[in-house]
């Protein structure tokens, strides 16, 4: 369900990203097929959605994988704020924990969040300041 | 300041569709946001 409120929650600012000139990647775990479904059930229309089923990027970007991520007290604490999304069956690795990275062509990084815990994301402020910021 | 290294950038990523793509292509003439979800569950 953590997957499905950040994407769900951060749809509405996807123009504001566009507008701004950045790319827009969204990356998961699971395979083709579950992306497809998970665009259509929470009505995502054409966002750019991609899988990495081995993990390889995840692991590039230093974001964080184990039990210890999920069964972090904080994650039970943040999992009762996101009980709307409701879970649907795990489609990828469910002990790979997400971020938000902002690179420029240069191969810089201005913006790099690494989620600690499931629930843990960055605030959509946050990455809309950064991705102006990435802009200007 | 953080650079993004080669694995990130050579990552091949499968888009909706199974096709194939390279991540770094991605920033190779703007910048770009990654947004990195658990899974699609």
């Amino acid at each position: 369900m953590f997957c499905r409120q950040q994407v769900a929650e951060f749809r509405p600012h996807v123009d504001e990203v566009k507008q701004a000139g950045l790319e827009l990647a969204i990356i998961g775990s699971g395979t083709p097929h579950f992306a497809k479904a998970f665009l259509e059930d929470l009505k995502l229309g054409d966002l750019p959605v991609y899988c990495d089923q081995e993990l390889k990027s995840f692991a590039a970007a230093e974001l964080r994988r184990s039990w210890g991520t999920v069964l972090d007290p904080r994650a039970l604490a943040k999992g009762l704020v996101a009980m709307k999304y409701k879970q649907k069956k795990t489609m990828g690795d469910a002990t790979q924990q997400g971020g938000v990275l902002i690179v420029r062509p240069d191969g810089t990084i201005p913006y790099h969040f690494v989620s600690r815990f499931a629930g843990d994301h960055a605030k959509n402020a946050t990455i809309l300041a950064e991705v102006k910021k990435a802009a200007a | 300041m953080e650079y993004a290294p080669d694995a990130l950038a050579d990552a091949q990523l499968l888009d909706v569709e199974g096709q194939p793509h390279r991540l770094g292509d991605l920033w190779k003439s703007r910048p770009a946001l990654l947004m990195f979800v658990r899974h699609f569950g």
